[in-house]
């Protein structure tokens, strides 16, 4: 599918139990400057732009932070890509992780669709109730998914974590792509030219590639 | 796969400049002999230059409506960019708001008759204050003189940063006040409605007087010295005029004719200010002539008493006085800076002045060498505020401006390269656009360059924005250039497949966005270092000398290009045209002005200097600037009337309404509609009122005489007594100077408040001439304890009972609001458990000091107070005495005619109570849907009125066992239990059949619920009906009817969550209760706006005296919280239907058979729905299933595309900007499902 490479809108869930300080994770990184007025009403509130290895894409954060009594499925549903946040500061917060994890996977029938974990208040290091080693391991035991800690407070690794997500969707709707290149490609790029009435079936190779990349 | 991936990013990623160094090339060589391909769509439009044009305005103001504010439509003039003077001056230094002269320049002395520079420069004499806008580099400055109300190009050297630490705050508020006059010129006169904005020069003053030690009447300071006192009684009588003023203006602005009257009201009122501040300025001159010596040396208080004469007769900082001569006069007004002859001289030779420059040379020059030296090019502060004024009067390119300039020509460009997709045109037009689309957007990225390095720190956020802006640029550039990539010939037709298009429109569409980010960014980046002017823009006519700059060699500009030279063509040719519309600032005089010689030379310099450049750029003399409109208040008095002051009009304007004959040249002058007509009129009735009623006085000192000139106070006491019929004594100014913390305050630019301390606040809550404003009241109340203890909230109010006083005009009814306050709280907002310590508080307060003043009142808190304890002490008190705001609207008339009848039979009945006593089940299917969901309805509406606002603020209801949000947490769980129920009952049956009538029935109630404005339950019902267990069951789904699939597809679009909710937000705009909102909208605005928002601010321009910035709470977070707690508690309101406590019992036990198993329910609904329908063992089926898509819903109508369609066009549709594109995109998505059906056989 030649078209997924434009796909550029990708909805990424954030979840996790409460305080664990997802809302001022998303505010960080859709706000990245701390301004004196933020109005979370508007349309555009969760929306950011960003570049991906040089590809421009649009993330919608969807966070629960706020609903998590709230059932899920809605963000299961709808997301692209999963952010797992725990707070290391909280050995519970990691454990209401695994129910979630399974959730994901069960809704999208895919045990490696694209999520990343998260240890947030890394900067609350004298609290520390997970250690590194443990939440690695399970991060480890979910299909070798990337493991950050991250500071919202101090705004350390988390365009990284929203970025990596975004390279794992990106990755999949590659992969996706790639087993439906071959004909359906042609036979598409074909009818188009027909209809255009326009020149011959040249580069039809170079096509189908240039496509895959955009 | 990977390498491969690798090796294509690589290519991506190369430069492909190439293409863009020659385009004309390409263009030629690729000359398309055919049009491009076009879409149906396109075709059906046509290609037609009409149809086409009106998509890019549509384009442009999409997308940068955010930016619209931000712009400078009209062209700025350039002026010369002074290289030398910029290179010398230091790099970066303070930016005063605020200049005094210290010598005079008088522009019509030192050019011809005519001469156009003479109107746009202003007169200012030694002592004047100057209200500065901004500066030019070549030392001239777009300022309003104070004394004068005039606005023009002064010479900055002549004049000396002023600031003083006393003054600081009332120049502040100046400030401020001048911005909100420019931000209200033309519509929003709701600011005035209250006197906000006026206590910050109040408090200003008050600050002023109390550093002073001149407080009050009776200080030493102001008792021993004469001139301390007049002074102190003439600002104080300015102060109180200003009030009056005030006063006039909100009582006119309600009524019907206000209109242009206010305009009139509004030139009075800045007037007095200006006046006010002059005045200020005057006394600390005074004060530190007299009574600061006098404290420092106290041995010698004496001296400098002995002598000063009576600074009534100084003409001193009195406007206009300097045109009187007044021999024998000390100059005890001016400040030690000042000689005493440039007083007494009263023309406004430059000679004279020049002569005491020569005596004080020494002395100043290194005073002015520090003045200030805007790097180069204009310097202002105030961004947002030139923009609006400055057309008028600068002639400048600031930086801004120029930057809005080139980022309209950018979005213009990148409009018409969208347009050109949207309406196929040939592949050469396509070069070309590109082409003009790059080179606008590097113009632009010139002039952030040239931002970015005036900046010492360098803004990373800039950078960033910058960098991505580039790296866009070069994307659309590459994308671009793949279109070409596959016509290997010139005359080959370029073939545009429709995801190319719809790429580059993608790409286009984000590189707006980013431009408009990186002119976001680069705007903050401005106001923070100050406005400047560009050397990029003016593009160097470089000066040769000192004095004349070099003008009309628009050919030395080609020195400064970067090489491209189309842009330098756009700007260059600006530079001419701008050129011609008004003529330079005049080249700034002799830097030292310390001999007569030099000064004077430099003044004929300047003559020459403007005259050549007239001459040279265009054969006639040009227009001079449009006299700046209102705001400069000018005046034509000086020579019709020179012997009125001239800031005596807005007094005796005022005081000219009183008698009907005044009123009629109110009429006439509202009738003139030019300027000119305006002013003269003005002017004649300030002559008139001068020679008729008020002027008992000495002509040139009236205001320091004014409380004690009996004419006046009469004519001010009628003029309040006929507004108000209440306060007579108004005017007593002492009055004014109560102890304020205004100077605490921060309003935002719609006039609300934004932040402040907390005695700031508490003041604005109790403000004494008006009543407070109830949305600021609400919103205080609401969320006061989040920012201060009741007790300490409590202390505050006390205190501020204390500090007002007890006068008839200004401390009784602010402490009748006190008392309100108070009793409002008590009765209204009372928090149990919370407030209980404040209660003693209030009870000490009401005994021993309300009960004094105000016994009645006193009475009657002691008696609220008791009833509280009272409660507490039978611990019936849960809340307020009375409900709270948003139960106030509850009407709770059990009208059982308005309702509608139950859709239930006694047959129904029976079975629900048999089902409920444990005997035979009933299932859902038995039921009519719309009594459901009426039933649901009453249950879930029931839980949401008992939500309390202090629940919501203390965002507790995330934890499981909360105790302060119990029912905040009860409706989250209600929803929860709702939604399982969903599930629970779909996956009960064996049967697909059975499972289709159960959703069928869901959807139904669905359905009802929404006509009902249940939301809450709709996204409950919705939730369950997308979620994964149910959505799986495929031979289900085949089962239902496509009927049944429509309705889910409509119930569907209000569940949305993606953009933030939008659908419901949108149906929540315009409420008719009842209605139940969706509560999880506002559990996660109200997270957000807490993670968002800092909880304090820093006011805006207000430094401590150790020079450290002041923060106070930011009650503008508060402000949003209770909007949206407000919003919230508009909906507490009982429906208007009938309870069937059967049915209510009935679900209510299965609710709570779904809260026993909640943890489980999830997993549980898992298993159910494997077991039912078990896995299929394609599994590239269920890859499309993995996108959850797989589902005759979601992105409705698009029925006939595959599932993998629909997501990709779900995805893309969003972000796109309009109909026409998606229509493109449906057509690549139906193409794409056909083909993939193909491959699929």
């Amino acid at each position: 599918m030649s078209r997924s490479g434009y796909q550029r809108e990708y909805h990424i869930a954030v979840l996790g139990s409460g305080g664990v300080g997802k809302s001022c994770l998303t505010m960080q990184f859709v706000q990245g400057v701390f301004v004196e007025r933020y109005d979370p009403t508007i349309e555009d509130s969760y929306r950011k732009h960003i570049d991906v290895d040089g590809r421009h894409v649009v993330l919608e954060i969807m966070d629960t932070a706020g609903t998590e009594q709230f059932s899920t499925d809605m963000y299961m549903r709808l997301g692209q890509g999963f952010l797992l946040v725990f707070s290391i500061t909280s050995a519970s917060s990691l454990r209401e992780l695994i129910d979630l994890r399974e959730q994901i996977v069960r809704t999208k029938n895919d045990p490696t669709f694209p999520i990343v974990l998260v240890g947030n208040k890394s900067d609350l290091e004298e609290d520390r109730a997970v250690s590194r080693a443990k939440a690695f391991q399970l991060s480890q035991s979910w299909g070798n998914i990337p493991y950050y800690e991250t500071s919202a407070r101090r705004a350390t690794n988390i365009n990284e974590v929203f970025i990596d997500v975004c390279r794992q969707i990106i990755r999949k709707d590659l992969a996706r792509a790639r087993p439906e290149e071959g004909g359906g490609g042609h036979t598409r790029r074909r009818r188009r030219r027909r209809r255009a009435g326009g020149g011959g079936g040249r580069h039809e190779d170079e096509g189908g590639s240039r496509c895959v990349i955009l | 796969m990977e390498t491969e991936l690798e090796t294509k990013l690589a290519m991506r990623q190369r430069p492909q400049s190439e293409d863009f160094k020659s385009p004309n090339e390409a263009a030629g060589a690729r000359r398309p002999s055919a049009p491009l391909i076009r879409t149906p769509f396109a075709a059906t439009v046509g290609a037609d230059a009409r149809d086409r044009k009106p998509s890019r305005p549509h384009i442009h103001t999409a997308v940068t409506a955010g930016f619209v504010a931000h712009m400078t439509p009209p062209e700025t003039p350039m002026s010369p960019s002074p290289d030398l003077e910029a290179s010398l001056a230091p790099p970066q230094s303070l930016f005063h708001n605020y200049l005094r002269a210290m010598h005079p320049f008088d522009p019509s002395a030192d050019s011809m008759p005519g001469d156009d520079a003479s109107q746009s420069a202003v007169a200012i004499r030694p002592g004047d204050l100057i209200l500065v806008h901004c500066i030019h580099a070549n030392g001239w400055a777009d300022g309003t003189v104070l004394n004068t109300g005039n606005r023009g190009w002064l010479p900055t050297n002549y004049c000396e940063g002023y600031d003083h630490p006393y003054l600081r705050n009332l120049l502040n508020a100046m400030t401020q006040f001048w911005d909100l006059l420019g931000a209200n010129e033309d519509a929003n006169l709701s600011t005035f409605v209250r006197q906000d904005y006026i206590r910050g020069l109040i408090a200003g003053v008050r600050y002023l007087l109390e550093r002073a030690d001149c407080l009050h009447r009776d200080a030493s300071s102001v008792k021993n010295h004469v001139g301390v006192r007049r002074m102190r009684k003439g600002l104080l009588a300015d102060l109180s005029s200003l009030v009056q003023i005030a006063k006039r203006l909100q009582d006119t602005i309600s009524e019907p004719f206000a209109g242009e009257v206010i305009h009139v009201l509004l030139d009075d009122l800045i007037c007095k200010a200006f006046k006010v501040v002059t005045r200020a300025v005057s006394f600390t001159d005074v004060w530190s002539q007299e009574v600061r010596p006098a404290r420092l040396e106290m041995n010698r208080l004496l001296v400098p008493q002995g002598l000063t004469t009576p600074p009534v007769e100084s003409p001193g900082l009195a406007i206009d006085t300097s045109l009187f001569p007044k021999p024998g006069v000390t100059p005890i007004d001016s400040a030690v800076h000042f000689p005493d002859h440039a007083r007494t001289d009263s023309t406004d030779d430059v000679a004279p002045g020049a002569d005491n420059e020569a005596e004080n040379g020494e002395e100043r020059k290194p005073r002015l060498s520090k003045i200030f030296a805007p790097p180069d090019g204009l310097a202002a502060h105030r961004v947002s505020m030139v923009a609006k004024d400055s057309p008028r009067a600068i002639s400048g390119p600031l930086a801004s401006e120029q930057l809005a300039k080139v980022h309209d020509i950018c979005i213009s460009h990148i409009g018409a390269f969208i347009g050109h997709h949207l309406h196929s045109r040939p592949s050469s037009e396509l070069v070309a656009t590109t082409e003009r689309l790059v080179k606008a957007c590097r113009n632009m990225l010139a002039i952030v360059d040239e931002v970015y390095a005036h900046d010492h720190q360098g803004s990373r956020a800039v950078q960033q924005a910058k960098s991505d802006f580039e790296v866009k640029l070069e994307e659309l550039a590459k994308s671009t250039k793949d279109v070409f990539r596959f016509s290997d010939s010139p005359d080959d037709d370029v073939v545009m497949m429709p995801d190319q298009t719809n790429h580059l429109i993608n790409v286009g569409t984000s590189l707006i966005r980013n431009t408009g980010e990186c002119v976001v960014r680069t705007r903050q980046l401005i106001e923070q270092i100050g406005d400047f002017e560009l050397k990029t823009s003016a593009l160097a006519s470089s000066r040769t000398g000192h004095e004349i700059p070099e003008r009309g060699d628009s050919l030395a500009q080609n020195d400064h290009q970067d090489g491209d030279s189309k842009a330098g063509k756009r700007v260059s040719t600006t530079h001419r045209l701008s050129k011609t519309m008004i003529p330079p600032p005049p080249p700034i005089p002799d830097d030292t002005p310390s001999s007569t010689d030099s000064a004077v030379a430099s003044a004929e310099t300047t003559g020459s200097g403007q005259a050549t450049p007239t001459a040279e750029t265009s054969e006639k003399p040009l227009p001079p600037p449009p006299p700046p409109r209102r705001r400069s208040v000018k005046r034509a008095s000086h020579q019709s009337s020179n012997h009125v002051e001239s800031l005596k009009s807005p007094r005796s304007f005022r005081s000219s309404s009183t008698s009907p004959a005044r009123k009629d040249s109110v009429g006439m002058s509202i009738a003139g509609s030019t300027d000119t007509c305006y002013s003269s009129t003005r002017d004649s009735s300030v002559t008139a009122v001068s020679q008729a009623s008020t002027r008992a006085t000495t002509p040139d000192q009236p205001k320091d005489s004014a409380s004690s000139d009996p004419a006046l106070m009469n004519s001010f006491a009628s003029i309040s007594s006929l507004k108000s019929g209440v306060t007579d004594d108004s005017l007593d100014a002492e009055q004014l100077l109560q102890k304020t913390y205004a100077h605490e305050l921060t309003f935002n630019k719609e006039g609300q408040v934004a932040g402040g301390s907390l005695p700031a606040l508490v003041e604005q809550l109790t403000t004494h001439d008006s009543a407070p404003d109830p949305q600021f009241v609400t919103a205080f109340f609401l969320t006061f304890r989040k920012f201060c203890e009741p007790r300490e909230f409590a202390q505050t109010l006390i205190h501020r009972f204390d500090y007002i006083g007890d006068s008839r005009t200004v401390g009784t009814p602010a402490r009748l609001r006190i008392y309100n306050v108070f009793k409002g709280w008590l009765e209204t907002y009372w928090s149990a458990d919370a407030d209980k310590d404040a209660l003693g508080e209030i009870r000490f307060f009401a005994l021993h000091k309300l009960k004094q003043v105000l016994p009645a009142a006193g009475e009657r808190l002691a008696e609220l107070t008791k009833k509280v304890t009272e409660g507490y002490a039978n611990g019936t008190i849960t809340g307020p005495l009375v409900s709270g705001v948003g139960k106030t609207s509850l009407s709770f008339s059990s009208d059982d005619a308005s309702m509608p009848e139950p859709i239930i039979t006694v047959k129904q009945l029976n079975a629900l109570r048999v089902a409920t006593g444990g005997g035979a089940q009933v299932s859902i299917l038995d039921f009519e849907p719309m009594e459901i969901a009426r039933q649901i309805t009453l249950l879930v509406v029931k839980a949401y009125c008992e939500i309390r606002p202090e629940e919501l603020l203390s965002m507790d209801w995330g934890k499981p066992n909360t105790k302060k949000a119990k029912n905040v947490r009860k409706m989250c769980l209600l929803n929860t239990d709702l939604a399982h129920l969903v599930s629970d009952t779909i996956l009960q049956p064996e049967d697909a059949k059975k499972r289709a009538k159960v959703i069928k029935q869901w959807v139904k109630i669905g359905t009802a619920c929404l006509e009902l404005c249940n939301y809450d339950s709709v996204m409950a019902i919705m939730c369950q009906l997308n979620s994964s267990p149910v959505q799986r069951l495929k031979k289900t789904w085949d089962l239902v009817n496509k009927k049944t699939i429509a309705e889910l597809q409509e119930i569907d679009k209000v569940a949305d969550m993606s953009r933030n909710y939008n659908t419901l937000r949108r149906l929540l705009e315009s409420p008719t209760a009842p209605c139940l909102p969706f509560l999880g909208v506002y559990l996660t605005d109200l997270t957000f706006v807490i993670a968002g928002n800092p909880k304090r601010r820093e006011l805006p321009g207000v430094l401590t005296e150790t020079g450290e910035t002041v923060s106070v709470i930011n009650f503008d977070m508060y402000s949003r919280i209770a909007k949206i707690i407000s919003h919230l508690q508009k909906f507490q309101v009982p429906y208007k239907l009938k309870l069937v406590p059967e049915m209510q019992t009935w679900m209510d036990q299965h609710l709570k058979r779904m809260r026993e198993g909640h943890d489980e329910m999830v997993s549980t609904f898992h298993r159910r729905s494997l077991t039912l329908e078990p896995k299929p063992e394609d599994r590239k089926h269920s890859i499309f299933r993995l996108d959850g898509d797989d589902r005759p819903k979601t992105a409705a109508s698009r029925q006939e595309a595959s599932p993998m369609d629909r997501f990709d066009f779900f995805h893309k549709s969003s972000s796109l900007l309009n109909m026409r594109s998606q229509s493109t995109l449906n057509i690549a998505a139906s193409d794409a499902s056909e083909q993939k059906r193909a491959s699929a056989q």
